[in-house]
């Protein structure tokens, strides 16, 4: 790509960033945060200053890198699997964080009434799911030689955790069902500011590591066995991947929600944009844009609608769908699927 | 003449199949030959007999059940990955996916075992690949997506892969399937050219018998009961060519150089008595 690219999609996500601070539910003048920004929050209005350090920046900080995290796991296992249609969803992982977080949600009564205490033990609940279900696959994976056979292990994975989550449903009263359908349905506020750190860290580290796998990742653009010729241990890349898309969707997941099309349509943008499915240039794209489109995801929440947000999940099928139905209507013009 | 040639690929007692211990599934055993360098080899043999495993096995992709294979002298079951994918390459007919990539991206793939861990090229590298895309005539189709390059293209592109790794030996799985006949033909005297210009040790298998015959030095001809090594004329005239298709009433005509019926009629061909 040319540097003018970078520079353009660089640009971009500062601007989706700075409008992520400027633009909310609650109208926050413009010269105000500008003011808190540049650390004279104490001269304006407190609720002001409040919203921007304790909601707006975290949030933005989250959707960036969720954005990146789901759209990252989403490439590595595309090229894993050789099937462009695989997603972070699609090897249980998700479906996993789900059935962790309905057994603490529904299972747990009152646990959850907005409390730090019953948020975090939600978040471990989506954490130890999301392990749990990786740890099942790469057991699978060392008994399975076929990725396609590990993908429809993975997708039954999802199925068995999804019967169960409709069991505690049927079972929980209906405040803590509505409590879980509400964290169904995605959002990036819920880290906050003292959470932070620890999000950042988490996914900053499994993206560090996808990088490290891009060599592995264009073997296998040749498929298994022309990878295992080329000096590719298949095996262990295998379970790498595996590794760091369950890391990224798991520490996402526990805190957003299962966020939609993300993981499943990004990569589809970057390689669309850049025409190519070189893991060099893709990777980095593909951070950049899901962090974009993650961004720009979070801002139409709130945008229309000012005074009220509505779920992140009613938003980024209206972005993933189209690209998904682009891409098969036109799959024998596109070069990376032939 | 040959003890003169360095061998570069040794089979010794070996044992090819699938599966491990009781469950082992065992498709040929007893398998010994030697390949020299500067060498083109067919294996040939009917559809099951286990061509493909001898050729996965011959390139590390599956281990042999018993006995032993040598690359250029070293034990494949001992050397690294990395050092392996540098002595044998492979061309396969699996789809891939590197529809998205340039022609020379993936050439540049064959560089794997010699660039370091980022995979960026060295000058090097780039001239090797820039090399092996002549060498197959490609070079004019450097910058053209893989995906929009025809079959016989494709496998040329795949042959200079091969030959960006270095390798002294070159294994392809029926390199010549699918293809339309001129590209099979050129693809056969790029195979020729390889042996003679670059002493590479080529090996092949194919169901394109007749065609690939004239090209080839030695064959490897694998029956049910068993596999042996000899010269195009020697197994022409001892009929040990005819004998792979033991049962179905094929002659080879030497002086045609075709197959043929017997006695021009069709007869059951024989997988284990099916009349």
């Amino acid at each position: 790509m040319k540097p003018v690219g970078w520079l353009i999609l660089s640009l971009l996500l500062l601007g989706l960033f700075a409008a992520n601070l400027f633009w909310g539910s609650v109208s926050v003048p413009f010269g105000s945060v500008v003011d808190i920004l540049s650390g004279n929050g104490d001269a304006v209005n407190p609720t002001w200053n409040f919203i921007v350090t304790q909601s707006r920046i975290p949030q933005g900080v989250t959707a960036m890198l969720a954005g990146a995290s789901l759209a990252v796991a989403g490439l590595m296992l595309q090229t894993a699997f050789g099937n462009p249609l695989a997603g972070p969803s699609i090897l249980g992982i998700t479906s996993g964080a789900s059935l962790g977080v309905a057994v603490v949600m529904l299972s747990a009564g009152s646990v959850i009434g907005g409390t730090v205490a019953g948020s975090l033990s939600a978040v471990a609940g989506a954490f130890a799911g999301s392990i749990v279900t990786l740890g099942i696959i790469i057991l699978f994976s060392s008994v399975l030689r076929s990725s396609v056979m590990l993908l429809i292990v993975g997708i039954m994975v999802g199925y068995v955790a999804n019967s169960a989550i409709t069991l505690l449903n049927f079972f929980a009263s209906a405040q803590n069902v509505f409590a879980y359908t509400l964290w169904g349905m995605g959002d990036f506020s819920s880290v906050t500011l003292g959470e932070l750190p620890l999000f950042v860290s988490v996914s900053a580290a499994g993206l560090f590591f996808s990088f490290l796998l891009v060599k592995p990742l264009n073997a296998l653009l040749l498929g298994e066995r022309y990878a295992a010729n080329l000096g590719v241990n298949v095996r262990r890349t295998r379970v790498m991947l595996l590794l760091c898309t369950g890391l990224l969707t798991a520490i996402v997941t526990s805190y957003c929600g299962p966020v939609s099309f993300l993981g499943l349509a990004v990569p589809h943008m970057a390689r669309l944009a850049i025409g190519s499915s070189n893991h060099n240039v893709l990777l980095p794209v593909t951070v950049l844009m899901g962090a974009a489109t993650a961004l720009l995801c979070n801002l139409l929440c709130s945008l229309p609608w000012q005074g009220g947000v509505i779920p992140l999940n009613a938003v980024t099928p209206i972005f993933g769908a189209p690209v998904i139905i682009y891409v098969i209507v036109n799959r024998s013009k596109i070069e990376y699927f032939n | 003449m040959m003890t003169t040639k360095r061998v570069t690929v040794e089979a010794e007692a070996l044992s090819i199949g699938y599966g491990k211990g009781n469950s082992a599934r065992c498709v040929a055993e007893g398998i010994g030959f030697s390949l020299y360098e500067g060498e083109l080899v067919l294996l040939l043999g009917r559809n099951g007999v286990g061509k493909s495993t001898l050729l996965r096995t011959l390139s590390a992709m599956q281990p042999p059940l018993a006995g032993r294979v040598s690359i250029c002298g070293r034990d494949i079951a001992r050397v690294s990955l990395q050092r392996l994918s540098a002595s044998v390459s492979v061309v396969l007919t699996d789809k891939t996916f590197a529809g998205g990539l340039r022609t020379d991206e993936v050439v540049s793939l064959g560089r794997y075992p010699f660039t370091g861990f980022m995979g960026r090229l060295s000058e090097t590298d780039r001239r090797v690949v820039r090399e092996a895309l002549s060498a197959v005539g490609m070079l004019h189709k450097e910058r053209d997506y893989f995906s929009r390059l025809s079959d016989g293209e494709r496998q040329k592109v795949m042959v200079a892969k091969a030959l960006a790794q270095e390798s002294d030996v070159i294994i392809l799985d029926e390199p010549t399937a699918f293809l339309d006949l001129p590209s099979r033909l050129e693809m056969l005297a790029l195979m020729r050219r390889l042996v003679v210009e670059r002493r590479k040790t080529v090996l092949f298998s194919t169901h394109d018998i007749e065609q690939s015959l004239p090209y080839a030095d030695r064959l490897l001809l694998f029956s049910p009961s068993g596999l042996c090594c000899r010269t195009v004329r020697d197994a022409a005239e001892s009929g040990a060519l005819e004998a792979i298709f033991d049962g179905c009433g094929l002659h080879y005509d030497k002086a045609a150089m075709r197959f043929s019926l017997d006695d021009g009629r069709v007869r059951a061909c024989g997988n284990g008595g099916a009349d």
